[in-house]
């Protein structure tokens, strides 16, 4: 009677503990987080058969360095770099042997108003979600619907993505939609909203409208980091970018090998990179 | 002394088998049947009567339930997940 099960907890289980987790780490370190997707999301806008494979937060950007400092006391280890994540910079995988993934967003990719003037915005607006017994702060409906929609922006081709804006985005009234084109407006998203409306050529002057035309439509590599610079909103941003350009993502090296990588695939991936972005370019001059 | 669900738990019911762990680090471990019957009943009311009220809900006598529930007060214990006070 009463024993404890071995049997392995379902991902959704884990999930759920994942955002416990996180969120009694934030507590006792008095740091703010949101908790976005998955379990934290709004019942009226899941699709039926939504699954998550990791916890995502947005962590209050001034708080960010302090928490990841309380994450690792916690035995959490980090998979990968912010600047590893994607185009935008804007997330880093954390692994914890107990609770599995989770996805600690520094930014919401689409928002152009400084990060912790945007935090603020949602945390405005919280409220709480209770996941797995515990009281986890969440943004609005609105900012869900908003956060749901600038995902699909720049998932090309994902049913699954577009499915979520099908029941979020495209089954809110008019009220909830007003008051989602209120926080557009609010943080500066016009550009990437305008994907999912189906609007984005008409941002073409936008310095913005080339890294979302390339992460909504897919592009050469070339394309993606012009897009960056582009999109980068000061010259020291820009300059940065540049420098970068032909360093070589090990973080990215070390999880298509599944092991670390040497100083000497670093350096062969260092000229094969240039290489395979003027391939892609050719490609796609000739296609 | 009673014995309560620590505030460091964190609890998902799935259907009849609920899961908990203590906070930050785990374990998680789930309780099915009798075992989420009585985490069902320290939710409610702690450990006062437990004995009793599992007694009542399985519909036998506490003589019956008690060295089970005793062990499983035992086990949840250790794990950190109950506190006294």
């Amino acid at each position: 009677m009463g024993e404890s099960t071995m049997v392995e907890p379902p991902l959704t289980v884990r999930v759920a503990f994942a955002h416990a987790a996180l969120q009694h780490v934030a507590d006792r370190h008095g740091v703010d987080v949101l908790h976005i997707k998955g379990p934290a999301l709004d019942p009226q806008i899941v699709r039926p058969g939504r699954t998550s494979t990791d916890a995502d937060i947005v962590v209050r950007p001034s708080h960010l360095r302090h928490f990841i400092t309380a994450l690792r006391e916690a035995g959490w280890v980090q998979q990968e770099h912010f600047r590893s994540a994607s185009s935008f910079e804007h997330s880093a995988a954390f692994r914890h042997p107990e609770w599995g993934l989770a996805d600690v967003h520094r930014l919401i990719p689409g928002f152009t108003v400084p990060r912790e003037q945007a935090f603020d915005r949602l945390w405005t607006d919280r409220h709480d979600a209770t996941i797995a017994g515990r009281a986890c702060p969440v943004p609005s409906l609105p900012a869900q619907v908003l956060i749901i929609a600038l995902h699909a922006a720049r998932s090309p081709g994902s049913g699954r993505a577009d499915s979520d804006v099908e029941h979020s985005w495209g089954a809110a009234d008019n009220d909830l939609r007003d008051e989602v084109k209120g926080l557009v407006t609010a943080l500066g998203a016009e550009v990437p909203f305008s994907v999912v409306t189906g609007t984005l050529d008409e941002h073409r002057d936008d310095p913005q409208y080339l890294i979302w035309k390339v992460a909504s439509r897919g592009g050469t590599r070339l394309e993606e980091w012009r897009a960056r610079i582009k999109a980068a909103r000061t010259p020291a941003a820009k300059t940065v970018l540049v420098l970068r350009a032909p360093l070589v993502n090990v973080d990215h090296l070390r999880m298509v090998r599944g092991r670390p990588v040497t100083w000497w695939e670093i350096v062969v991936e260092f000229f094969a990179r240039p290489a395979r972005g003027l391939g892609e370019w050719w490609k796609a001059q000739r296609s | 002394m009673t014995r309560h669900i620590s505030p460091d738990v964190a609890i998902e019911w799935s259907g009849d088998q609920v899961w908990v762990a203590l906070l930050p680090a785990g374990p998680l471990v789930g309780f099915t049947g009798s075992g989420a019957l009585i985490w069902s009943l320290l939710e409610e009311g702690g450990d006062t009567d437990l004995v009793t009220r599992t007694a009542v809900e399985a519909g036998v006598e506490p003589s019956v339930v008690e060295a089970d529930v005793t062990e499983f007060l035992r086990q949840c214990t250790d794990l950190g997940l109950l506190t006294r006070g």
